[in-house]
């Protein structure tokens, strides 16, 4: 066999192992991509999606056969519309024993805990939360809900949960269960409200507005501020509400229809 | 002339003497119809962390009105003043948040930090009469010095961050119950039922120390005499860390 035979076999063995490592390589990047995404947006049928499994490791033996004490971390079945902040708070909660998780800061420390946490931001299968139920709601904050509904102006906006913290002056962080780019509506009412929340001593305080913001996925309203001015107010309440059959804002739970 | 004057001046005078005793006040006034039954821990204000054992149980008011409500709270006063304050546990009252517009029995934490209250619900539950570690901590918000914020934790999951300020620690911690009742309720029983905390569970924590259990606190106080406020409830311990309350 001549010298130029042998390299131009040795050149062919050599694009052929190169091949073959392309290939693994772009086989698995694929296989990864098409794994469910963690935090991916609700679908459209929402509570009824299927779980997600986040990561499962295992203890490495390295070649000088110690062992590196990795994360077990099991495959866990939390749906696709948890937000990615929960998810990983949660792994990072399921990675440490119970007592250190309960010291390690933005952790949570079970599926059931994280479940628990996600409970008031769950999709409602009855459709997104209306800005006529928003406002009809955040109305029944006022100390006089009835004057509220007839009398009081309203700012209203569909927002994500970023910019209704950009707009409100706090930190989308301060609360994980919604993702960045979550729809919420914000509702701020232009009406009398008495906070009697607070410790003894604190004084009894009436702020001339307040703000709801509700997760437009679940119908819950989660977070309210009294005396805060998220919208500008420039809507009267009542163009929002008329038309709405009267049970629809009910203080009576017998008679809502939640 | 000179007599006209004087009577004029006269009259003025009475009619706002009479203004001021006769009339009533303002309809817009509020009276201040809230009732606690606390313990109570005061720290020279180095209070950075308090954590409570708080039990998911029933609470009521007979009937309802208004904005009633009744929770079970552990809150930490900040900066030697009880207008500033964090707080978390357990409220049932009227809350248009819900789905039913309704009362409702719900896990929430909120803060006065800055002019504003803000209440954030957590989870809407029912009484189960499980006990549940309520723990709220300052920390250092992050890349900012002198700004810091308070962490809420339920049995050690983190749950929630409040708002980043430079107000400065607590000092006093109240954990127990809180009874508001709206105005014009008339001659309604106010009994109010609420099993609050296990005096044996209650911890803080203070600048550069970890969290220690409130028996090891120099001053404590685990029930605060009624005496003469107005606002104070009599709490009765009927078992365990059940309290019946009854207003005086």
């Amino acid at each position: 066999m001549t010298n130029a035979v042998s390299n131009r076999i040795w050149l062919w063995v050599g694009m052929v192992a190169v091949a073959a490592v392309v290939a693994v390589v772009a086989v698995t990047t694929w296989q990864k991509d098409n794994s469910s995404p963690v935090g991916a947006p609700a679908s459209e049928t929402g509570i009824d999606s299927e779980p997600v499994a986040i990561s499962e490791e295992s203890s490495v033996t390295t070649s000088a056969q110690s062992t590196v004490e990795t994360t077990m971390v099991a495959a866990l079945d939390v749906p696709e519309w948890y937000p990615v902040a929960v998810v990983e708070a949660l792994e990072r909660g399921l990675s440490v024993s119970p007592d250190e998780c309960a010291s390690i800061e933005r952790t949570i420390c079970s599926i059931d805990a994280a479940a628990q946490l996600m409970e008031i931001m769950r999709p409602n299968a009855s459709g997104p939360i209306t800005l006529a139920d928003a406002v009809g709601r955040a109305l029944l904050y006022a100390d006089n809900a009835e004057r509220a509904f007839e009398v009081a102006q309203v700012g209203v906006a569909e927002l994500t949960w970023s910019e209704a913290a950009e707009v409100g002056g706090f930190s989308a962080d301060s609360d994980i269960r919604l993702a960045p780019d979550a729809p919420v509506v914000v509702v701020t009412v232009a009406a009398p409200i008495s906070n009697t929340e607070g410790p003894e001593g604190a004084e009894l305080e009436t702020y001339d507005q307040y703000t709801v913001i509700y997760s437009a996925a679940s119908h819950h309203g989660f977070r309210v501020c009294m005396g805060c001015g998220d919208v500008a107010v420039d809507a009267m309440a009542s163009d929002y509400v008329k038309g709405l059959p009267d049970s629809s804002f009910t203080r009576d739970p017998a008679e809502a229809d939640g | 002339m000179k007599i006209r004057r004087l009577t004029a001046v006269f009259a003025v005078v009475v009619s706002a003497v009479l203004v001021t005793v006769v009339l009533p006040p303002s309809a817009s006034a509020h009276s201040d119809t809230r009732y606690y039954s606390v313990a109570r821990l005061f720290q020279s204000n180095n209070i950075t962390g308090a954590s409570a054992q708080m039990n998911q149980a029933q609470m009521y008011i007979d009937p309802w009105v208004g904005n009633d409500h009744i929770n079970n709270v552990l809150w930490i006063v900040l900066s030697g003043s009880a207008h500033r304050w964090v707080e978390m546990g357990y409220r049932n009252g009227f809350d248009s948040g819900n789905p039913c517009s309704c009362i409702v029995y719900q896990q929430y934490r909120g803060e006065k930090i800055g002019s504003n209250y803000v209440r954030t619900t957590l989870l809407n539950t029912v009484p189960n009469g499980a006990n549940y570690t309520m723990q709220m901590e300052r920390v250092h918000s992050g890349g900012l010095p002198s700004y810091f914020h308070w962490d809420y934790r339920v049995n050690g999951s983190w749950v929630g961050s409040g708002q980043s300020s430079t107000l400065g620690m607590g000092n006093r911690i109240d954990v127990g119950g809180e009874l508001a009742h709206g105005s014009g309720g008339g001659n309604r029983s106010h009994d109010a039922v609420a099993a609050t905390f296990s005096n044996t569970n209650l911890q803080h924590k203070v600048a550069g120390s970890g969290f220690v259990f409130w028996t090891s606190a120099s001053t404590h106080s685990i029930t605060v005499p009624c005496g003469s406020s107005p606002h104070c409830m009599n709490a009765n311990q009927v078992s365990g860390n059940r309290f019946d309350w009854n207003k005086p």
